[in-house]
C-alpha cells in the first residue's frame, strides 16, 4: 500500500477557522509569498515551477510551467483562477477552498509575481456560497496585512486579486468559457486557435487560466523547493501530491492525498474502507464524470495521468465515482448524459443538438423503449460529435461517458433491450473483457467493440 | 498571392483570406451556415470543417472560416473524415428543424434544404419528440419562425457588428437556446431587414415578403435602390410586372452586403403611385388628357413660340436627381442645340437626414439617387441660375424632368416656375410642378429605367428595368428624343448604352466610360478612387 | 421600452463596488454579480431588473436578459422564500437522493420546479454541488445540507416552517 500523504491535507492553522489569516500566518502561511517575493527573481520562479514538474489539476494534465511559458510576451496579462469546480464526482477543489483560503491567494500571488500580472480573479462557482464569503474575506484580510495592493513586502510589486462568482454553469469550468464569462458574455467556449488564453485571453489579453488546485500546489512548491517537490510522484504521472476524492458506494467517502502512483484498488479497498456492505464492485470512473469508466478488471491501474491513459482513460480531476452490483449502468449512463445535456452550453451544432438526442435515447432504453439499432445509433451519434466541436465539452462528459460506459457493458444495455425493461446484470455478465473492446489513441475515451464482439453481440 | 494544396491539387489563391472565401474564388463550394462573408466568423456551426496538414503527414479538423490563407497550407475537402462530418451536422440540424419546406417562404433559396441535398442522408434516425417553440415577432419588419432556426447567429452578429444596435440576442441555454428581443426593444433600426436576407433558413422572414409566390417563378433584375445618393446595388424579384422583393446585391465599394429598409421597401410607393396615364395640356387653364402627337405639337409649339418671341436664351432646361444620365444628358444637349440655351438647373430634393452604421454603412442626406450624375450632365447643381432667369425675365420658358413622387416644390420655385409663359414637365404623377406646366409627359419611374446613375461617391452605376412603363408613360430619353427631332436637331440614338458613349466624349470625368466598362459593379468616374468605401 | 428597477442606496454601494473590480472599460464584466446582486434584492430576474443591470453597464438590455437566462442560478421567475435544490447527479443518485427528492415533495405537496401555495418553499433538483463526499446534498438557500435522510429533511423543514 502506498503511503498517504500529509502535504495538501495538513491543517495549516492548527484547528483555527481555515480563513483566520493570523493563525495561518503563524503556522508558516504566507511564507512561500515573501520567499518568492523577497528572494526569487520572476525567471528563478518560473524555472522553479517548470523543474517542479507539476502537471495542472484542472482535468487535462497539462503541464504547468509550459502554460506559464506560452504566455504571451505582451502586457498587461491577467490570472483566472478556475474554482468552478463543476465536474460530477469532483470535490477536491471545495475542500482546499473551505479549509486552505490562503494557500490559494499565495499561489495566486506567486502565479502573478513570478508572470507580470497585477489583475487577478478566482472564478468560484455561484453556489459556493459560504466560500465566497470566505474568499472574500481571506483576500481582504491578505490586503490588510500587505500581501495584496500596491508596493507588495516592499518590493514595487502592485497586485489585486478579485472573487467573481459564477452562476451555476458548468461549460464556465472550461478555459475560454470562464474567461468570456468573466468578461460578461455567454460563456460559449472560444476556437482554439486562434484563442489560446496564453495568447489571446480575457479582454483579449495574454491570461494563464489555471485550476485552484494548482495555484495552492505552486505555494507549496516554493515551500517545498521544487527539488523535494519532484521527489513526489512521477513525471509521467505528475509529481506532487495528488488530491483523490472518492464518492459513490465506499464505505468512506472523502479526500485521499497520495503521490500518482497509488492504485484505484488501494484507494477504494484500503484508504475508502471498500465497498458498501461489502458488496462487489461494478465499474469505477477515475477521475470525474467526463474520465472514462474502468471494469472490476482494471483497477490496479495507479492513478496517474499517464497509467491511466493508457486505458483510454484520464487522470482527469481525482473525482472517483464508486459503482457496486446494484447499480444499472443505464441508469448510471442515463445520469451522465442528462447531466451533459442540461450543460451543454448550445454555442455548437453537435453537441448543442447530439448531447439531448442522446440523452433522450438513453431514457426511452430505461423506459423499456429502446430499439434494436438504438445502440449502434448511440455510438454513431458519438463519432458525429467527437472531434467536432468547438470545445471539449461535447467529447468530454458529452460523448466519452457514452461512448465507454456503452461499450464495456454492452451486456447490460442489449439486456434492457431485449427484455424491454431496466435490468441490472450480475457483475460478471454485465461487462465485456478487455479482449472484446479496444481503445483508439490518442483521445481517451474512443472505444469500440472488437469485430468478434460485435458480430457476438448481434 | 500563396499556393495551395487541395484534395492533393495545387492552387494560388489570396494570401490571408478565409478558405471560404479562398475556395469560392476556385469555385469550390465549402458549405456553411455561420459563416458570412459580411461579417467576422464564428464557427459555430460547425458545417465547414475541413482537414488540414496540422504536421507533416498529418491531418487534422479545422473551420474554414476561420483558417487565414498562407502559403503551403495543404487541405482535404472530400476526406471521409470531412464528408462525415457534414453528413452529421445535417442530421443535428434537421432533428428538430420542422418539415415544413413547402411553406416555407425560404424555400428555394435555404441553405438547409441545398446542404441537405448535397449531403443530407435521405432520411431521419430521429424518433425522439421535436422541439416546437413558438413563433415571435420581432420588430415592425421581421417574424423569426423559432422552429426553424439553426442558431448560427448570423443576426445577432448583424445587430453587434454592423448596426451596433445590439437588439437580437440568445437567451436561453443548450438546446433551449433561442434568438429573442428584449421587451419593448424590437428589432426596429435602418438595417432590421437584412438579418432575413443573411439568415440561412427560412427563420427570419419580413413581414413584406411572407407568403408571397415562390421565390423559383421570379424575374431577378439587377439594379440600383432609387432612395438615396449612396446607390445601394440591389436585385429585384418581379413577376408579372410587379415587384414582390428587393434585396442588396453585393457591392464592396458601395453597400457591402447590406441596403437600408427604407430602400428596400420604397419599391412600394412607387409601385403603387397614381401614375398619370396620358399625357395632358393646359387648355382653358386646365389640364386635360391628351393624346402624344397632340401634346407633342403644344409642346413644340410653345417652344418655339418662346424662342421666337424672347430668343434662344430665354428656354431653360432644368434636370432631375431621378433622371438618368442619359436622360440628363439628352435634355442638356436639347437645350443647348434645339434651344440654344445655356441656362440649366437642377431641381434638388431637399436633403434629409444622414447615417451611417456603425460598420460605416452609409445612408446618404440626398435622398434621389442621382443629383451628382444630373449635376455632371447639366454643369448645374442647383436652380440658383433659372431662378435668376426668371426673376429678371431673360428666361420665360422651361422644361423640366420630374419623376420624383415624394417631391413637393419649395413655395419660391412654385411662384417662380408660376410666372413661365411655357412650361414644359416630364413626370410620373400630377405633382404640384406638373400642375403649373402647359404640357405634361408622362415619364417612367426608376424602376422602368435603363441607364446609368452617379452615386455620391462618384461612382457610376447601371439601373435595370423591372417592367415596361406603367399606363400610358414614355421613357425619359424617347420623349426627349422626338422633342429634339421635332425641333430639327440630330439627337443621335436613344438607346441609353449609345448615349452613354456619347457621354464619355463629351463630359469631363465619364471618358471611356462604356456599359460593359461600368458593368454590374459600377466604376468610379474619372478613375478616380473611393475615398473610402462605403459598404461596411 | 421596459422601465428599469432601481436600486435601493446600501445596494447601489455595492454595485458602485462590485464595478470597480473590473476595468472601467469592461464594465460587462460585472454583469453576473450584479445579477446576483439583483436577485438578493428583488429575489428574481424580471426584465425590470436586467433594464436595471443593463443600465450599470452601458449594454443592450438583450445583453443582460442573455446572461441572465443562461444561468441555472437566476431566478427567472419569482420564487419561494427558500428554495430547496436537491442535487441529482451521479455520486448524489447512488447515494440515494431520488428519495430525499420524493421525500421532499411529498412533505411540501409540490413537484419539480413549485413553489408551495403558502410561497415559503420552492423545489428544485441541482447539478452536481461538489460534495460528493457527503452525499445526498441539498442546498437551502445559500446554505448546503449533508448526509441526507429522510428525518434530517424534516429536520430541515420543520426548522425553515418555525423560522
Amino acid at each position: 500500500m502506498a503511503a498517504a500523504l500529509e502535504i495538501l491535507t495538513a491543517d495549516p492553522t492548527a484547528g483555527a477557522d481555515p480563513g483566520d489569516i493570523d493563525a495561518y500566518i503563524a503556522g508558516g502561511g504566507y511564507g512561500a509569498v515573501r520567499k518568492a517575493l523577497k528572494s526569487m527573481s520572476q525567471a528563478e520562479l518560473i524555472e522553479e515551477i517548470n523543474a517542479s514538474g507539476i502537471k495542472g489539476r484542472g482535468g487535462a494534465g497539462f503541464s504547468t510551467g509550459m502554460k506559464w511559458n506560452l504566455c504571451a510576451d505582451r502586457y498587461p496579462r491577467y490570472l483566472c483562477a478556475n474554482a468552478d469546480e463543476s465536474e460530477p464526482g469532483s470535490f477536491k477543489d471545495r475542500l482546499l477552498l473551505e479549509t486552505k483560503p490562503h494557500q490559494i491567494v499565495e499561489g495566486m500571488i506567486i502565479t502573478c509575481y513570478a508572470l507580470g500580472i497585477n489583475l487577478g480573479y478566482i472564478y468560484i462557482r455561484g453556489e459556493f456560497f459560504q466560500i465566497i464569503d470566505q474568499m472574500e474575506a481571506a483576500l481582504e484580510d491578505a490586503r490588510k496585512h500587505g500581501f495584496l495592493g500596491a508596493d507588495i513586502l516592499d518590493t514595487g510589486f502592485d497586485l489585486e486579486l478579485y472573487v467573481h462568482p459564477g452562476a451555476g454553469a458548468y461549460i464556465c469550468g472550461e478555459e475560454t468559457g470562464l474567461i468570456e464569462s468573466l468578461e460578461g458574455n455567454r460563456p460559449y467556449p472560444r476556437l482554439k486557435p486562434p484563442y489560446f488564453p496564453a495568447a489571446i485571453g480575457l479582454w483579449g489579453q495574454p491570461t494563464i487560466v489555471n485550476n485552484v488546485e494548482t495555484m495552492a500546489q505552486i505555494a507549496t512548491i516554493v515551500d517545498m523547493g521544487a527539488e523535494a517537490y519532484k521527489e513526489i510522484g512521477s513525471e509521467e504521472d505528475t509529481t506532487g501530491p495528488r488530491l483523490f476524492g472518492l464518492c459513490g458506494h465506499v464505505k468512506n467517502p472523502g479526500i485521499y492525498e497520495y503521490d500518482s502512483g497509488v492504485t484505484l484498488r488501494e484507494l477504494i479497498y484500503d484508504a475508502a474502507g471498500g465497498i458498501r456492505d461489502d458488496n462487489r464492485l461494478k465499474g469505477v470512473i477515475p477521475g470525474g464524470i467526463s474520465a472514462p469508466i474502468l471494469t472490476p478488471e482494471e483497477i490496479d491501474t495507479p492513478m496517474g495521468f499517464g497509467a491511466l491513459g493508457k486505458l483510454g482513460s484520464m487522470g482527469g480531476t481525482g473525482g472517483i465515482i464508486v459503482m457496486d452490483e446494484t447499480t444499472s449502468m443505464v441508469d448510471a449512463l442515463l445520469n451522465a448524459s442528462s447531466f451533459a445535456a442540461h450543460e451543454s452550453c448550445g454555442q455548437c451544432t453537435p453537441c448543442r443538438e447530439g448531447v439531448p438526442w442522446m440523452n433522450d435515447i438513453l431514457r426511452r432504453i430505461q423506459n423499456g423503449k429502446g430499439r434494436e439499432e438504438d445502440l449502434d445509433l448511440l455510438l454513431d451519434i458519438c463519432k458525429q460529435i467527437h472531434g467536432h466541436t468547438v470545445c471539449v465539452f461535447g467529447q468530454a462528459p458529452g460523448v466519452w461517458p457514452v461512448r465507454t460506459i456503452l461499450v464495456k457493458y454492452w451486456p447490460e444495455f442489449r439486456a434492457c433491450i431485449e427484455r424491454k425493461e431496466l435490468v441490472v446484470l450480475p457483475v460478471d455478465e454485465s461487462y465485456l473483457r478487455p479482449d472484446q473492446y479496444e481503445h483508439i489513441p490518442p483521445l481517451p475515451g474512443n472505444f469500440r467493440l472488437k469485430a468478434e464482439e460485435a458480430d457476438a453481440a448481434g | 498571392m500563396a499556393t495551395i494544396t487541395i484534395d492533393d491539387r495545387q492552387y494560388t489563391v489570396e494570401e490571408g483570406r478565409n478558405l471560404i472565401d479562398a475556395a469560392a474564388d476556385l469555385g469550390i463550394d465549402i458549405p456553411h451556415f455561420c459563416y458570412h462573408p459580411g461579417l467576422a466568423p464564428d464557427g459555430n456551426c460547425r458545417m465547414c470543417l475541413t482537414e488540414m496538414e496540422i504536421r507533416p503527414g498529418q491531418f487534422g479538423i479545422v473551420t474554414s472560416c476561420t483558417i487565414r490563407i498562407k502559403d503551403g497550407m495543404n487541405f482535404r475537402f472530400n476526406s471521409p473524415a470531412v464528408l462525415d462530418n457534414r453528413k452529421g451536422i445535417m442530421e443535428f440540424l434537421l432533428i428538430n428543424h420542422p418539415l415544413d419546406c413547402p411553406w416555407c417562404d425560404q424555400a428555394g433559396e435555404c441553405k438547409l434544404q441545398d446542404h441537405s441535398f448535397d449531403h443530407g442522408r435521405g432520411h431521419s434516425r430521429f424518433v425522439e419528440t421535436k422541439r416546437v417553440p413558438p413563433k415571435k415577432d420581432l420588430g415592425p419588419h421581421i417574424t423569426l419562425y423559432t422552429t426553424r432556426c439553426i442558431l448560427c447567429q448570423r443576426c445577432t452578429r448583424f445587430c453587434d457588428e454592423i448596426t451596433g444596435t445590439s437588439e437580437l440576442g440568445v437567451v436561453q441555454m443548450g438546446s433551449k437556446s433561442e434568438i429573442a428581443t428584449f421587451e419593448g426593444v424590437p428589432l426596429d433600426n435602418k438595417m432590421s431587414a437584412n438579418v432575413a436576407d443573411i439568415c440561412p433558413v427560412g427563420a427570419l422572414v419580413t413581414k413584406d415578403f411572407l407568403y408571397k409566390p415562390r421565390i423559383w417563378h421570379y424575374e431577378k433584375v439587377n439594379t440600383l435602390c432609387p432612395g438615396c445618393a449612396t446607390g445601394c446595388n440591389t436585385t429585384l424579384e418581379v413577376l408579372h410586372q410587379k415587384i414582390y422583393r428587393t434585396r442588396p446585391r453585393h457591392n464592396e465599394a458601395v453597400n457591402g452586403h447590406w441596403m437600408c429598409d427604407e430602400g428596400r421597401f420604397c419599391y412600394h410607393d412607387w409601385q403603387d403611385a397614381d401614375r398619370l396615364q396620358s399625357p395632358l395640356k393646359r387648355v382653358d387653364g386646365e389640364l386635360r388628357q391628351v393624346t402624344w402627337p397632340d401634346a407633342m405639337d403644344a409642346a413644340v409649339s410653345g417652344i418655339r413660340s418662346v424662342l421666337d418671341g424672347e430668343g434662344d436664351s430665354a428656354m431653360g432646361v432644368v434636370g432631375s436627381s431621378m433622371a438618368t444620365n442619359e436622360e440628363n444628358y439628352l435634355l442638356s444637349k436639347l437645350g443647348k442645340e434645339a434651344f440654344g440655351s445655356s441656362t440649366t438647373g437642377l431641381n434638388r430634393k431637399p436633403d434629409g437626414e444622414a447615417w451611417t452604421s456603425k460598420s460605416g454603412f452609409r445612408i446618404a442626406a440626398d435622398k434621389a439617387p442621382n443629383s451628382r450624375g444630373a449635376g455632371d450632365m447639366l454643369g448645374a447643381d442647383s436652380l440658383d441660375d433659372i431662378l435668376r432667369g426668371i426673376g429678371d425675365g431673360t428666361i420665360r420658358g422651361l422644361y423640366v424632368l420630374g419623376g420624383d413622387i415624394g417631391q413637393t416644390l419649395p413655395p419660391e420655385v412654385a411662384e417662380a416656375f408660376g410666372k413661365l409663359d411655357f412650361l414644359v414637365v416630364h413626370d410620373v404623377r400630377l405633382s404640384d410642378l406638373a400642375d403649373l406646366a402647359d404640357v405634361v409627359f408622362p415619364g417612367a419611374i426608376p424602376f422602368e429605367k435603363n441607364g446609368t446613375m452617379t452615386n455620391a461617391q462618384g461612382r457610376v452605376q447601371r439601373l435595370n428595368p423591372a417592367f415596361p412603363q406603367a399606363g400610358g408613360a414614355r421613357e425619359d430619353g424617347a420623349i426627349l428624343g422626338y422633342v429634339g427631332q421635332r425641333m430639327g436637331i440630330e439627337m443621335g440614338g436613344t438607346d441609353p448604352a449609345e448615349i452613354l458613349e456619347e457621354i464619355s466624349g463629351r463630359v469631363e470625368g465619364y471618358g471611356g466610360l462604356t456599359y460593359d466598362l461600368v458593368g454590374d459593379q459600377g466604376v468610379m468616374k474619372g478613375g478616380e478612387e473611393p475615398s473610402e468605401a462605403a459598404g461596411g | 421600452m421596459t422601465a428599469p428597477l432601481e436600486f435601493t442606496d446600501a445596494a447601489r454601494e455595492r454595485a458602485v463596488e462590485i464595478l470597480s473590480r473590473y476595468p472601467a472599460e469592461y464594465k460587462k464584466s460585472a454583469v453576473v454579480p450584479l445579477l446576483h446582486l439583483a436577485q438578493e434584492e428583488w429575489g428574481y430576474i424580471s426584465p425590470e431588473a436586467m433594464a436595471c443591470v443593463a443600465g450599470l453597464i452601458d449594454c443592450s438590455p438583450v445583453k443582460v436578459a442573455e446572461i441572465a437566462t443562461f444561468y441555472p442560478m437566476f431566478n427567472k421567475e419569482p420564487v419561494g422564500e427558500n428554495v430547496l435544490a436537491v442535487c441529482h447527479t451521479l455520486p448524489c443518485a447512488l447515494t440515494g437522493c431520488a428519495g430525499i427528492f420524493d421525500h421532499l415533495s411529498e412533505r411540501l405537496g409540490i413537484g419539480l420546479g413549485e413553489t408551495t401555495e403558502d410561497g415559503r418553499f420552492t423545489l428544485r433538483k441541482s447539478e452536481c454541488l461538489a460534495a460528493c463526499d457527503r452525499g445526498p446534498v441539498l442546498l437551502v438557500n445559500r446554505r448546503l445540507h449533508t448526509h441526507l435522510t429522510p428525518d434530517k429533511v424534516d429536520e430541515i423543514i420543520d426548522g425553515l416552517e418555525e423560522g
